[in-house]
């Protein structure tokens, strides 16, 4: 089976790339991210795996995600990932 | 079920100095004793458990374990400190294994659910099921971090376990009066003015040896120049606190003979060459003199292990490291000559017709009040 196509669109902070679908690499770059304990990474990668979701039940699973961290550091983007899930009712 | 040790006999104790033995061999050496102590002495009262200079800055947190407890000192964004149970309300996973600054919230590394310094949980992932982040039977607002009640004088964290005694303020009024003249801003001297002893001892042999002046100029004969034991007196409140002073303390001097410490402000004459130390039952060690003062927490590991928390202070941020590390190691001198002493007698509690041993009347009877405190917390709990 051949992979998704992934589009590289740009670079955030700590060299992150932006990819334009969930795929392996944007797993692999959270797995790794996990490995190295990067939880400011794993804000921005999960809130990417959130836009990128095709329906509300998986945005809003990733959502999570971005918002814990994001609630562990004060992370600037807390109340944006917050205001997202409540908005869904999720939180 | 009964517990499995034999009630020990506290009559003896709770007699006048002149008549009294000291507390039986078994509450230094049995572990079963010890517990039951434990929950009489440490639990039921007001415990010395750390310093706020332990966690300096807003968001810092320390997980410290106390008789076995997983505990979390953290000083909150507001810069208040509390004391919590260091586990997570949902599985009791122990939340921070290392002390840190907590940047925003505390996570449970377990599922995640997250506290803010203040002990409020506000967030519980994924827990009405995957991206649903809340439950009708998980009531945020009745899973904070479970509080341990707390209270900090001179630095010192206290915290009463059972959370049943009188106020701290009542308890230890009268020693508050008494040096009310201190009342005032400490300054932690920093990483060169904190140290830490291990005792293969009972941690009320520390305060035992600490609480008279008898002993000093046999252990610390470097002290005999400038204060003989005939220049100390003795400290005795029964049911209360007990301790010593001297009348001839000497400010610490530097290098060049000049005063290296600012006094604290506003004290009265008394304390130009006055000092006092005194034990905060059961297991704070306080030191007060005019240029600087110490605290000193013991850390009851075990019922023949502890370890001392020592902590100077100053009247004042202006301070010179050379100096407070001279200071430092002045100190940490004295406490060293103490430690034979201390872990002698824990070896001599198991000699086995050791009956507590007695009191002199005139020297001794601050060691005896803290013992006749311990037996009345004891018969207190055995009711």
């Amino acid at each position: 089976m051949s992979r998704p196509i992934v589009i590289t669109i740009g670079w955030r902070a700590k060299s992150l790339p932006i990819v334009a679908k969930r795929d392996a690499a944007l797993d692999a770059l959270i797995l790794k991210a996990h490995a190295r304990d990067n939880r400011v990474a794993l804000v921005t990668l999960y809130t990417q795996a959130a836009d990128l979701a095709d329906d509300v039940d998986t945005e809003c699973f990733f959502l999570t995600h971005a918002h814990i961290f994001a609630l562990e550091f004060d992370h600037p983007s807390l109340a944006g990932l917050r205001a997202r899930l409540v908005a869904f009712g999720r939180e | 079920m009964a517990k499995d040790y034999i009630k020990t006999d506290i009559t003896s104790v709770q007699q006048s100095v002149e008549r009294a033995n000291g507390l039986a061999n078994a509450h230094y050496i049995d572990p079963a004793v010890f517990a039951e102590e434990s929950e009489a002495v440490l639990k039921a009262t007001w415990a010395g458990l750390a310093v706020g200079a332990d966690v300096p800055n807003p968001g810092d947190a320390k997980p410290i374990q106390f008789l076995g407890m997983p505990l979390l000192l953290i000083r909150d964004k507001e810069g208040d400190l509390q004391v919590f149970e260091n586990i997570c309300r949902h599985r009791g996973m122990q939340l921070v294994h290392e002390a840190k600054t907590i940047e925003g919230a505390i996570r449970c590394p377990y599922h995640s659910w997250c506290y803010s310094t203040k002990g409020k949980l506000v967030s519980t992932p994924h827990v009405g099921g995957a991206g649903h982040n809340t439950h009708p039977s998980i009531v945020n607002d009745d899973l904070g971090l479970n509080e341990v009640r707390s209270y900090v004088w001179r630095d010192v964290v206290f915290i009463n376990i059972s959370g049943e005694a009188p106020e701290f303020t009542e308890v230890h009024a009268d020693l508050i009066a008494r040096w009310s003249e201190f009342d005032c801003s400490l300054y932690h001297g920093g990483a060169d003015s904190r140290f830490k002893l291990e005792l293969a001892a009972n941690y009320k042999l520390v305060v035992e040896n600490y609480c008279e002046s008898y002993h000093l100029p046999w252990v610390h004969p470097g002290l005999n120049s400038y204060s003989r034991l005939e220049d100390h007196y003795n400290i005795v409140e029964y049911g209360k606190f007990s301790g010593q002073g001297t009348l001839v303390y000497r400010q610490f001097k530097a290098e060049d003979g000049s005063t290296a410490f600012h006094d604290f402000p506003n004290l009265s004459e008394k304390w130009n060459e006055g000092a006092e130390y005194i034990t905060v039952y059961p297991n704070v060690l306080l030191g007060v003199q005019r240029d600087h003062a110490f605290a000193i927490v013991l850390e009851p590991k075990a019922y023949d292990k502890t370890v001392e928390h020592i902590h100077l202070y100053y009247g004042s941020e202006d301070t010179e490291a050379k100096n407070r590390a001279v200071n430092t190691r002045q100190w940490k001198e004295v406490f060293e000559e103490d430690i034979f002493v201390v872990e002698g007698m824990q070896s001599g509690r198991y000699a086995p017709t050791f009956d507590g041993g007695c009191f002199s009347p005139v020297m001794d009877e601050p060691t005896h009040c803290y013992h006749d405190w311990v037996a009345g917390k004891i018969a207190s709990h055995r009711g």
